[in-house]
């Protein structure tokens, strides 16, 4: 079912964002969009702005808005791929030291479960080894809360501009003549979004947090695993973000399709009434109507199309810095494993495969939040459409 | 959260209590019948957890998932600024339907070689009921010499003296002109 519903969406995407041209009416388009109060949106892009300086630099709403009007991104795709790799390649010297730390960290567990048989009693050096894997745990635990912060800051970063776009899109949506969907559609939206980032924060991300935990611990005890109640746990927890996907989608799929449906009614209405009761004149104003709804659609879908490239760039710098972690655990797990140490590759691998969840939680919202923007991209087109 | 967090605790202090009793047992049957009770512990740890979570009024834990819900004057005030780009529009649109129909006018009026119109005016109908907006609601015919671009040029500023035409053809241009456009005569005007 969720599949066919991003199937859905992304249809609707695909095919409800049309090539953007502001040459069709210009003087109108550029009205418009000087029009809009952009201070929100502005001041929300900044953070990220903050965040990705360097790697991709005059990143400007407005300036965007205006480049996707033209036809251009602004980036090249070859512009993108480096300034990722550039990220992704700083993220990964910094997370080195902890690399270093785990490796020696593991390096002395082993080596003190394997000189245990050297001392007179094997309970020093398994009470050595409970403690430096209790240290190793420390840090890793320190790490995950790392990756965990950044992303419940990704997705608090998303919900700010996301309220920061709503009024935009929503105000562009009544210039194009959705006021029913606009009305309709934002408490709904606001509810939605509200309530998926607070079940996210205050439950997915803890319910992923303590499965971590129990499953880091249940390998310090032999033979006295809890792994399964961590495995429970991030069932639980993906299973939640599971559901809320869901929810929203079909929320926002059924609500915006009905809205555009009865706006696209009232508009064949009015146009009708145009037409019929303005003799000979009355096809010559509503194609002027038209003109102008067109322009309006124009700028609405370009502001769309810079706030769907914002979103998409808002997760992919923090999911970078999340997948990073992700690597360092795995690779940490991976150099371990010779060593003939088997639980501490476990335990470094199961964080590893948390952190992979968190990755999971913060990329879904991000396609939640996509979808919700390309939505109401989208809506304007149907609404026009339907006329 | 807080009652899984507290769980977690006790299960976290469980598993280290698990491997010191590991550390200081002596090898034997012993270790197992330990290992046992704290497997029994942790089993009534969860149950616990389970049955408080199981009292608590779910509602009213529930309450921090509405955080943050939208106030009906952000609706409106969205609303409003809608409607305002929405008139903005709306002018844009009369103005450029307004122009192109005095330029419709005019051609049709170019048709009368007995009359020389010089500029067209039209005045439309603003209320926004259906069937109104956008309605013709007066024609003004403007008669003389064409000089250039005749849009910039002002009503009334041509001569007061009429030209020499004939009352008659500029009768007849402005029936022509209300019925074409389903107008009566009274709502085509002529200014020299």
């Amino acid at each position: 079912m969720l599949r066919g519903l991003c199937v859905g969406l992304l249809v609707i995407l695909l095919f409800g964002v049309p090539g953007l041209c502001w040459a069709q009416a210009p003087d109108a388009g550029d009205d418009l969009f000087h029009e809009l109060d952009l201070r929100r949106v502005d001041e929300a892009v900044g953070v990220l702005r903050a965040e990705v300086d360097n790697a991709l630099p005059d990143l400007d709403f407005k300036s965007l808005v205006a480049s996707l009007a033209r036809g251009e991104l602004g980036y090249t795709p070859g512009n993108l791929a480096a300034a990722i790799w550039r990220y992704f390649f700083k993220e990964v010297l910094a997370s080195a030291a902890l690399l270093g730390k785990l490796v020696v960290l593991a390096v002395i567990c082993a080596v003190l479960q394997n000189i245990s048989g050297a001392f007179e009693k094997s309970t020093t050096s398994r009470m050595a080894y409970t403690a430096v894997y209790l240290a190793l745990i420390t840090i890793a635990l320190g790490s995950f809360v790392i990756a965990l912060n950044t992303g419940r800051e990704a997705i608090e970063n998303m919900v700010v501009f996301m309220h920061a776009m709503l009024p935009v899109m929503l105000t562009l949506l009544c210039a194009v003549g959705g006021f029913a969907s606009a009305a309709l559609i934002h408490p709904v939206i606001v509810i939605v979004m509200n309530a998926a980032a607070n079940v996210v924060k205050n439950v997915v991300f803890p319910l992923i947090f303590f499965s971590a935990i129990l499953g880091m611990i249940s390998h310090l005890a032999t033979g006295f695993s809890l792994s399964r109640l961590a495995d429970f746990l991030r069932f639980v927890g993906l299973g939640i973000m599971g559901v809320l996907t869901t929810v929203f989608l079909g929320v926002l799929t059924i609500q915006g399709v009905a809205s555009a449906v009865t706006e696209g009614i009232a508009f064949r209405t009015a146009k009708y009434a145009s037409q019929a009761f303005l003799p000979i004149v009355g096809k010559m104003f509503s194609d002027a109507m038209e003109m102008i709804v067109g322009s309006s659609l124009l700028v609405k879908n370009a502001v769309g199309l810079a706030g769907l490239v914002l979103i998409f760039l808002m997760a992919l710098f923090p999911l970078l810095k999340i997948i990073v972690l992700v690597f360092i655990y795995k690779l940490a797990a991976a150099l371990v494993q010779p060593l003939g140490e088997s639980r501490l590759s476990e335990c470094l691998n199961t964080l590893g495969n948390s952190i992979v969840a968190v990755f999971g939680v913060v990329a879904t919202c991000a396609l939640l939040f996509f979808f919700a923007l390309a939505l109401m991209a989208g809506l304007g087109n149907l609404t026009v459409m339907l006329r | 959260m807080e009652t899984l967090q507290s769980l977690v605790r006790e299960l976290v202090i469980l598993v280290i209590l698990a491997v010191v009793l590991e550390l200081l047992l002596p090898e034997g049957d012993l270790r197992r019948y330990v290992r046992m009770v704290l497997g029994l512990l942790i089993i009534v740890a969860v149950l616990q957890a389970a049955v408080s979570f199981w009292n608590r009024d779910l509602a009213a834990d529930l309450s921090w998932v509405t955080l943050g819900q939208p106030d009906r004057a952000g609706t409106r005030e969205i609303l409003r600024e809608g409607e305002r780009l929405w008139q903005v529009g709306q002018t844009r649109a009369l103005d450029e339907y307004e122009e192109g129909l005095a330029r419709q006018i005019r051609a049709l009026a170019g048709l009368n070689q007995e009359v020389p119109v010089a500029d067209v005016r039209v005045r439309l109908e603003e209320g926004r009921a259906v069937g109104e907006f956008g309605r013709l609601k007066e024609v003004i015919l403007i008669l003389g010499v064409q000089h250039g671009d005749a849009g910039d040029v002002p009503v009334g500023a041509f001569p007061a003296a009429e030209p020499a035409v004939d009352p008659q053809a500029v009768a007849r241009l402005r029936g022509l002109v209300a019925d074409f456009y389903g107008l009566t005569r009274e709502q085509v005007s002529v200014r020299y």
